[in-house]
């Protein structure tokens, strides 16, 4: 077999030449591939929490990344955070061979609706 | 419409028959696309939180990854980068949360992070896709 593929270079790099951090594309790297993504709004209690599930069933765990805007409304934090302007909010996901779950953490104030963008990654996770 | 596009395989498997997780790439599938990205360094005091702001201007809010240097309190040295959101469970404002709205990318360093005056750098990725 031959040196084949598809590499492309960015801006002001030869590609013939060009580090693969120079490079904006090459076949020879894995990607990211986003097999699913969406909107979710998830209504949280002022106690105890909300939880949501999403169902992939691919049968393997996949890599995934969520981002949501908990009560402060102060913007969209990356899953895992703790939201600092509010009230102590955070949320925590975990992915299994068939489902995405989300916890979502209530203010102890009152409710709010916490909105949720999540990407599934055709890579593995585990 | 046929089924047409591009996809490649990864090394050991038929393009013709790899499931979707043995390709490199797949025109059917939409990917992570860089905005802009860049560096930039926070000086902590020890007392405030300090936030590290970059202006995308999208009009949207972007996803985004951010790697920090952590003070060496936590394990950090300079030059080593952790992904964040970091958070300590050892309680008090000490987290690094990254996050963003229509206009910036913010990461917030909280007050406690540090005990004293320290620098400590950063690198940012806005990405084209929506975190909202």
């Amino acid at each position: 077999m031959g040196d084949y593929g598809i590499k492309l270079s960015k801006e002001g790099f030869d590609v013939f030449t060009a580090s693969v951090k120079d490079q904006a594309f090459n076949s020879s790297y894995n990607n990211f591939k986003i097999l699913s993504e969406g909107a979710i709004n998830v209504s949280v209690p002022s106690s105890g929490g909300a939880q949501h599930i999403i169902t992939h069933n691919l049968g393997y765990t996949p890599a995934f990344v969520i981002y949501g805007e908990l009560s402060s409304n102060a913007g969209s934090f990356l899953v895992g955070s703790t939201d600092p302007n509010g009230l102590g909010e955070g949320f925590q996901a975990k992915a299994t061979t068939t489902q995405i779950i989300i916890d979502i953490d209530s203010n102890g104030v009152s409710g709010y609706t916490a909105e949720l963008y999540y990407y599934i990654i055709a890579d593995p996770g585990l | 419409m046929g089924d047409y596009g591009a996809k490649v395989s990864q090394p050991g498997y038929d393009v013709l028959t790899a499931t979707d997780k043995q390709l490199v790439f797949s025109s059917k599938f939409n990917t992570f696309r860089v905005f802009m990205n860049g560096t930039g360094s926070v000086n902590l005091n020890g007392s405030t939180p300090q936030t590290f702001e970059v202006t995308h201007g999208l009009g949207y809010v972007p996803a985004f990854m951010v790697l920090s240097e952590i003070h060496t309190d936590f394990g950090g040295s300079a030059g080593n980068m952790y992904t964040v959101p970091f958070m300590s469970p050892i309680g008090g404002d000490v987290g690094i949360i990254p996050y963003a709205d229509a206009t910036k990318l913010y990461v917030r360093y909280g007050a406690n992070h540090s005990p004293g005056a320290f620098s400590i750098n950063l690198r940012y990725f806005i990405y084209y896709n929506k975190a909202k």
